[in-house]
């Protein structure tokens, strides 16, 4: 076994794997005999103290820090559920009526328990009795909320919809004493809605213009078909409000069906046609849209659309559209993005293109095999260093030593870049070892 | 009832969560909050914004849960639900990222085990640095063996690639950081430790 073998082996040792009989004496044969191996074992072994030190110094323990985690996130999750509840009843109607039903229901759990004499039949009770206090204690929560006067629409602070991570400011909520909430989102899917009530909900929401409404909604839309052409149809009717217009496609793209589909398609090529007026928002909730409905045919209208020039948010949703198709025409599509796609501001697109082929590769030889792809990962590989190319450039790298080890071009890139890279660089020992294993 | 769910599967799991089920919500935010966290460092770093982060990623996911079409493939989805919200919140800080102190990640992660002199403090965070030294991709094995402490089926199925992958990314970034770590482990940095 030569010393490549044996590293994976010592690797797979140090983590905990499971090695066989066989690979164990391996290991111990070749140790006895290789003193570099010797002094590789000794080094990652010291390198593995000091990186469980570092790492557990910054690690709850685990189950603790993750049962507050799912505490927090259920405790928004029902914050979220009782905000939406009080439309039907008052809050404060259904909460000092639902406690009094818990403390009947309590009172008779008692009794019933001082009478119960099978161990089961007693757990099965004290089970229920902890769900009733689980119970009276949100309602307490609620009756809390009510007796505040505190609107159910509206929490002081909630981040707003769509906002990004850095604007959900973490909220301290007072009835938790000191532990760490956060305020309920907008977004947490609420129980759908029957068909005619979405109708009604759409109609209302687009006669008030509100399109934060139609964006919450498209979590409570049903799964029914004829809703596809409901929209279609108000769509057409409100061409000249372009938010509007964007906010219905996105929630025709969520909806079922081949007139879902064949609009989105329909319009995304109306788009395209010459002297068309651009609009970016509604193409990007289009292609949003279109991701939901994968189908190879819209492979060529997606190229079509790509060597239109459109900006780099619709290039990003052109990719998120070729995930779902996995065909050559795909990714021959995704080879030119990610070759053409080089400049400074494009590189995200370029590196979720690089990212979906090699995934992709990993399960086809026909790819791993194609010219196209070798340039493209050559040339990829080529920015090692570059902060632009970064993590696409060394997952090129990486892709090519693995898979390409034989290949005289490949081993001249590592020369290269080798040649390229300071002495003492982190990188110098990378591109060393690789030629190494070449 | 709890122990039931402890022994379904991601993907059993998943679909009762997709029927509204709250505590198989409750078990799967539970079994995959580790391997989370250890994500969003491996993206971001230690700083004090992980659990918000984390939070995050839980709720996008759990939003967009009913339109998971393939529940088996829960972990990679959540993967990349991790990787995009992760690398927006860094996006947002505009490459003003800087790592957190002892102190500060003691505040964010609700204390840390034992007594850190400022030596300590120092070797342990020169050890993160390296480690955030390299690229994305070897990071990432490396903080879900060390932070996550997950088995490398767990990490292959994460990551989208195969065991034999993951090994070998980790014996890569095993051969980086010893490269970075071995003079200091010479000039007895982490003697005592």
């Amino acid at each position: 076994m030569g010393c490549d073998s044996v590293e994976l082996l010592l690797s797979r040792r140090l983590d905990g794997e499971a090695l066989t009989p066989d690979q164990a004496r391996a290991i111990s044969q070749h140790l006895s005999e290789c003193s570099d191996c010797r002094a590789l074992d000794a080094g990652w072994q010291e390198d593995d103290r000091v990186l469980g030190r570092a790492f557990a110094a910054i690690q709850v323990t685990d189950q603790v820090s993750a049962t507050r985690q799912a505490a927090s996130i259920l405790n928004r999750l029902a914050r979220e559920e009782a905000r939406r509840r009080p439309r039907v009843l008052s809050l404060k109607g259904v909460s000092l009526s639902a406690a009094a039903a818990g403390l009947i229901l309590g009172v008779a759990l008692a009794a019933m328990w001082a009478s119960v004499q099978g161990a089961g039949l007693r757990a099965e009770l004290a089970r229920a009795m902890r769900l009733n206090q689980d119970l009276t204690g949100q309602m307490t929560t609620l009756r809390r909320e009510a007796a505040r006067g505190r609107p159910n629409r509206s929490w002081p602070g909630r981040a707003a919809e769509g906002d990004a991570v850095p604007g959900a400011q973490p909220h301290l909520l007072p009835e938790e004493s000191g532990r760490r909430g956060w305020e309920p989102p907008a977004s947490f899917p609420a129980a759908r809605l029957t068909p005619e009530e979405f109708r009604r909900e759409v109609d209302r929401l687009v006669r008030a213009g509100d399109l934060k409404g139609l964006d919450a909604l498209r979590d409570r839309m049903p799964d029914d078909p004829t809703l596809a052409r409901f929209l279609i149809d108000l769509s057409r009717q409100r061409m000249d409000s372009p938010m509007l217009r964007a906010k219905l496609a996105s929630l025709i793209g969520a909806s079922k069906g081949p007139d879902a589909l064949r609009f989105l398609e329909e319009e995304l090529a109306q788009q395209i046609q010459p002297g068309a007026v651009q609009d970016r928002i509604y193409q990007r909730a289009l292609l949003d849209g279109l991701a939901q409905h994968p189908n190879e045919r819209s492979t060529e209208l997606l190229r079509r659309f790509w060597e239109s020039g459109p900006d780099q948010a619709v290039r990003r949703g052109i990719v998120n559209n070729l995930e779902g198709i996995d065909t050559n025409e795909a990714n021959r599509l995704l080879m030119d993005m990610a070759r053409r796609d080089a400049s400074g501001d494009q590189y995200s697109v370029r590196n979720k293109a690089l990212e979906l082929l090699i995934s992709r590769s990993q399960g086809s030889p026909l790819l791993q095999q194609d010219e196209n792809f070798l340039e493209l990962l050559l040339e990829t590989g080529s920015h090692a260093g570059d902060p632009l190319w970064d993590d696409a450039s060394y997952r090129a790298l990486e892709f090519l030593q693995m898979s390409q080890r034989g290949n005289s071009r490949v081993r001249q890139l590592f020369h290269d870049l080798q040649r390229q890279t300071p002495q003492g660089n982190i990188w110098w020992d990378y591109f060393r070892e690789a030629l190494r294993e070449f | 009832m709890e122990g039931s769910y402890r022994s379904l599967n991601d993907e059993e799991l998943v679909r009762r969560c997709q029927e509204r089920d709250h505590k198989a919500l409750e078990e799967l935010i539970l079994r995959y909050t580790p391997l989370t966290r250890g994500l969003v460092i491996s993206f971001i770093g230690p700083v004090r914004d992980v659990e918000d982060i984390v939070q995050e990623v839980f709720f996008q996911a759990i939003k967009s849960l009913r339109h998971l079409r393939q529940p088996d493939r829960f972990n990679s989805w959540l993967y990349k639900i991790t990787r995009r919200v992760s690398h927006g919140w860094l996006r947002a800080q505009d490459g003003s990222v800087s790592l957190e102190s002892e102190d500060a990640l003691e505040a964010a992660t609700g204390g840390l085990e034992g007594e850190a002199d400022e030596d300590r403090t120092r070797m342990l965070d020169e050890v993160r640095r390296v480690v955030q030294e390299l690229p994305e991709l070897y990071r990432e094995v490396v903080i879900l063996r060390y932070f996550s402490r997950v088995d490398y089926e767990t990490m292959a199925e994460t990551l989208g690639l195969s065991p034999s992958a993951v090994n070998a990314r980790l014996v890569k970034a095993r051969k980086m950081l010893r490269r970075k770590l071995e003079p200091r482990h010479r000039e007895g940095w982490f003697h005592g430790m």
